[in-house]
């Protein structure tokens, strides 16, 4: 396995906005739902997953209500608003134009 | 768990918000949360719960810092939401005010129109004040260190600063004293021909030593100031400094305009420079031109000794301090040098007295300008008449929802929101005033430039950022000010007893504030009432002045001939030609020419009468001479009350004969028959001039003269030596002296096609600046008087309505007990005259102290004149009856029995 990579900060808001999309969630939940797609890929802090939903939260593109976890412990839950929802499709959009536009170019033959 | 969610979303946020601590406590709860499941799921993986914990707690970060990190996330998201809530609150508030505003259209319009007036005057004012006051010299730089220098020598025990200097007094200062780094000296703008024949017009030129441009500090904007060796005795170089203004009207802004030239007055100019935006050189008024002194005072004298003579006082000296020189170092100095110089008998205790040009002080003698500031004061008055006439519609407003506010306040919504919500709806209505306000300038401010203060230089609009600023500051402190009064009305712990009692008021506390709000307003009506009388008697009493000469009827028409090369004998056939031209015009009823032009120009000579060795004087001076032709009496509707005037007999014999004035008739041969009596002149040799006649005293100069005037006339082929102008006077058998200003031109320009632009225009324009302080303190008193008046008349109308609408119930009662509508009405009437009187009153005391600003601005009129204060009541009184006459008839006609039920 290669090593670990640094997560780009703007790219962490776009993974929890897209962690969000099919449920509420609290922070643990979001973690866990990033590690187990990242395949031990991406490094990240957990604290700076919470500092990431307090900004999302700050510019309402999320929002976020006390709620109960299955096992009746007290968690806060984050979900998406309309304008996160909205957010995440155009810097998805932008994400992977970026992303094939600079594997083509490292793509090509020397 | 998706639906409902906003509302709890909502509720949790507002607890979050309201507390910091519970904000913290609950991000500490999250990361407590989130470290208990982190080492739950790696023990599940097989660490044991030591090892768990420690890599659960290494994969937060280390945890001082992740955790304050943490907190100053949740700390910005906080601030950031509770920001945008308040700004949903106050979109929120304002919607809602603007909703209720369009319900009542009547009273918007009422308020916003009152205010725009009010701070619309306040406004145009301020433009004004801070343009020729309060504003900075344009282009001048540091201009407290540039001092105007005046010499102060005592007349008659009182000392008098005079800034009219001698250009050997120039040269004096500038060599003389080095406190100065610089010593400049500029004429005032003058007008000056432009152009010659057809297309010729007038262009306001100065003429400026170069070290007055070079002391200012500023820079051409294009090309360059003059050169010291251009302004080379006698007659300098023909170079031309345009300002900005002239550039871009009458040049087109264009570059190219650099060696262009100007025919300015019978020379031909080069332009050199542009000055740079709204720079008039070391003072305000308007200028189109600056030209080398010297070469100006060519234009004006010829070559005459004006660099030499001690005698003519022409120019404004100004000095600009060395560095680390002060000002009293120089006074000073100027002072060694004046004295030194004992240009006058007196002068050993003469001194000078330096003025910065940053104080205002400088421009505060002219009379335009004092009434200018005059007004300023003044419109601050409409502002607080606009005030309380706003302040009494809310009330009225406040008053009427009561069980508006009153339903709102059980439901819970705070005092302090109302309050918030009441003063919004005040600010609302300031910000729209200002607004308006700004239309009123545009307009205000304009036609006062043009028509009333058209001497001063005005470039840009009457609307700039300062009037906007200042506009804008009014709006706001207006807003919130007359807000106040409802809204601390509204917040009354009573209020409450509304619901319950109905909206039924009697005259209680708030008829109180409203009577007091009508009080000052009439009060105030009342004061600005007594100006606009004072500076209408003053204008009509100046229009009536009996100048002795028919100034409306009459035209003149000068032609400068200082360059032209022609002779005096040339000069004086050139006119006699003019003269005969014009009298061939169909329509034109007599011709003269002479030689002083009155209200304009004087001369003296020396004078003795055999016997009396000391003549008698009067306030105005003199005895003055004019040499005029046999038609001048008739062409200027100078009456001969004794005696005859100049006839052609007088001419064909070259007989020396002359006409005096009455008062020189009644002071020189008191109770003696002037007629007949023989007057010797300077040389002796000359045989004694015989009076024929004695003429109506036509006012020589100050239209607000006594007219006490010691003047005569001697033919004009007498004319002394030094007697050089000539003026041709015309009058037209009938029509608007305007109307004749074309054909008299061209008529005179047909003589000799070749000369410089013949300046023809209606006598009355030479008393135009002399008129123009009544004209503008006249009109701008009447439109303000009126405005108060209107608004006034509209505030006692509304409240007395309001007032009767709300006794219907007592005024019913009164009838049915047998109260005649007469009595009804007295009723009605008796509130609004009363508090009208009491207005009356205070006003006219104010009136009397505050006079005392005005006096000097009035003419012929006594600051308490009974005709103003008698006419100043009559119509307050009027508007006073009149807005309540309506109520009281709607008072008169109630029905008792329906009033009685209505409740």
């Amino acid at each position: 396995m290669t090593h670990p990579l640094a997560v780009l900060r703007g790219t962490l808001d776009v993974l929890v906005l897209r962690a969000l999309v099919a449920s509420p969630m609290h922070g643990f939940e979001i973690t866990a739902w990033i590690e187990d797609r990242a395949h031990g890929n991406l490094e990240l802090e957990d604290s700076a997953l919470y500092q990431a939903l307090y900004r999302l939260e700050a510019r309402r593109l999320v929002a976020a209500e006390w709620g109960v976890t299955d096992n009746n412990r007290r968690a806060r839950y984050y979900h998406l608003t309309a304008a996160g929802r909205a957010h995440l499709r155009a810097e998805t959009a932008d994400w992977q134009r970026y992303a094939r536009t600079v594997s083509a170019i490292l793509g090509q033959p020397a | 768990m998706s639906n409902g969610l906003p509302a709890r979303v909502r509720r949790v946020f507002r607890l979050a918000l309201r507390n910091a601590d519970r904000s913290a406590a609950e991000t500490d709860e999250e990361m407590q949360f989130h470290l208990a499941r982190r080492t739950e799921r790696l023990i599940a993986l097989g660490l044991s719960p030591d090892e768990a914990r420690a890599e659960a707690l290494r994969r937060f970060g280390s945890l001082p810092d992740a955790r304050a990190r943490m907190l100053r996330a949740a700390r910005m998201r906080d601030g950031r939401l509770r920001f945008i809530e308040r700004l949903g609150g106050v979109r929120q508030e304002l919607a809602y005010t603007f909703r209720q505003l369009r319900r009542s259209p009547g009273f918007t319009v009422a308020v916003v129109s009152s205010l725009a007036l009010g701070i619309g005057a306040n406004a145009t004012m301020f433009g004004i004040i801070d343009r020729v006051l309060l504003r900075p010299l344009s282009g001048v730089v540091d201009p407290a260190r540039v001092l105007s220098i005046g010499e102060v020598r005592k007349f008659g025990g009182e000392p008098y600063r005079n800034t009219a200097l001698s250009y050997p007094a120039y040269t004096d200062y500038r060599e003389h004293v080095s406190a100065f780094a610089a010593v400049g000296a500029a004429e005032s703008p003058r007008e000056e021909s432009l152009g010659r024949g057809a297309g010729a017009r007038q262009v306001r030129v100065m003429p400026v030593t170069p070290s007055y441009l070079m002391l200012t500090g500023a820079r051409a904007a294009l090309g360059r100031f003059f050169t010291p060796d251009e302004d080379g005795l006698p007659s300098g170089s023909s170079v031309v400094v345009v300002t900005n203004g002239f550039w871009q009207r009458a040049l087109g802004g264009s570059p190219d305009a650099l060696g262009k030239t100007l025919d300015i007055g019978a020379r031909r100019f080069m332009i050199v420079g542009v000055a740079p935006p709204d720079f008039t050189g070391l003072q305000y008024a308007a200028v189109d031109a600056f030209i080398p002194l010297s070469a100006g005072a060519e234009l004006e004298f010829g070559h005459q000794n004006w660099a030499t003579t001690r005698d003519d006082f022409w120019l404004q000296i100004y000095g600009r301090l060395a560095p680390t020189r002060s000002a009293v170092a120089a006074e000073t100095q100027a002072t060694a040098v004046l004295r030194a110089a004992a240009a006058r008998a007196d002068d050993s205790t003469a001194t000078v007295a330096l003025r910065s040009i940053a104080s205002p002080s400088g421009a505060t003698s002219d009379p335009d300008i004092r009434v200018a500031a005059l007004l300023a004061g003044v419109s601050v008055l409409v502002l607080l008449i606009a005030c309380c006439n706003v302040a009494n519609l809310l009330l009225c407003r406040a008053v009427q929802r009561r069980r508006e506010i009153a339903v709102r306040l059980t439901l819970g919504i705070g005092r302090r929101r109302l309050v918030a919500q009441l003063l919004a709806e005040s600010l609302v209505l300031g910000v729209l005033g200002g607004a308006a306000a700004l239309l009123v300038v545009r307009c205000g401010g304009t036609l006062m430039r043009r028509l009333l203060l058209s001497n001063w230089a005005w470039e840009g609009s009457s609307v700039d950022g300062r009037v906007l600023a200042f506009t804008a500051l009014v709006a706001l402190v207006v807003g919130v000010g007359v807000g106040l009064v409802p809204a601390l009305y509204a917040s009354a712990p009573d209020l409450s007893r509304a619901l319950k009692e109905g909206v039924r008021e009697g005259f209680g506390r708030r008829g109180r504030t409203r009577s007091t709000l009508l009080l000052v307003q009439a009060t105030l009506a009342a004061v600005l009432l007594v100006g606009a009388g004072l500076f209408v008697r003053s204008l009509v009493n100046v229009d009536r002045v009996r100048l002795g000469i028919d100034t409306g009827r009459v035209l003149v028409a000068t032609m400068d001939l200082g360059q032209s090369g022609y002779t005096q004998p040339q000069v004086e056939d050139l006119y006699a030609r003019m003269e005969s031209r014009v009298r061939r015009l169909g329509g034109v009823a007599a011709a003269s020419v002479g030689v002083a032009l009155p209200f304009s120009s004087s001369f003296a000579a020396e004078f003795r009468i055999a016997g009396v060795d000391s003549l008698p004087t009067v306030k105005d001076g003199g005895p003055y001479v004019n040499a005029v032709d046999d038609g001048y009496f008739r062409t200027l509707g100078i009456r001969i009350v004794r005696g005859r005037g100049f006839s052609q007999a007088d001419s064909a014999t070259h007989a020396r004969v002359m006409v005096v004035s009455r008062t020189m008739a009644r002071l020189f041969w008191p109770g003696a028959n002037p007629i007949g009596q023989c007057v010797t002149f300077d040389a002796d040799s000359l045989p004694c001039t015989r009076i024929i006649g004695v003429a109506a005293d036509a006012h020589r100069d100050q239209v607000a003269s006594s007219g006490d005037i010691l003047q005569y006339y001697v033919r004009l082929e007498h004319a002394p030596a030094f007697m050089t102008p000539r003026v041709l006077f015309v009058r037209p058998v009938s029509g608007d002296a305007e109307h004749w200003v074309a054909p008299v031109r061209r008529a005179v320009e047909s003589v000799a096609p070749a000369l410089p632009y013949a300046d023809v225009r209606p006598m009355q324009t030479l008393l135009e600046p002399q008129l123009r302080p009544w004209k503008l303190g006249a009109t701008m008193f009447a439109i303000f008087g009126a405005v108060a008046l209107a608004l006034a008349g509209v505030g006692l109308y509304g409240v007395i309505a309001y007032g009767v609408a709300q006794r219907t119930h007592e005024v019913g009662v009164r009838v049915a007990l047998g109260a005649r509508p007469s009595d009804v009405v007295t009723l009605v009437v008796g509130q609004a005259v009363r508090i009208t009187i009491a207005g009356l009153a205070l006003g006219l005391v104010l009136a009397a102290v505050g006079v005392r600003w005005v006096a000097p601005l009035l003419y012929g009129v006594s600051g308490h004149d009974p005709w103003t204060l008698g006419m100043v009541c009559a119509v307050l009184l009027g508007v006073a009856l009149a807005a309540s006459a309506l109520p009281a008839r709607r008072a008169a006609a109630v029905d008792p029995v329906r009033a009685l039920r209505a409740d």
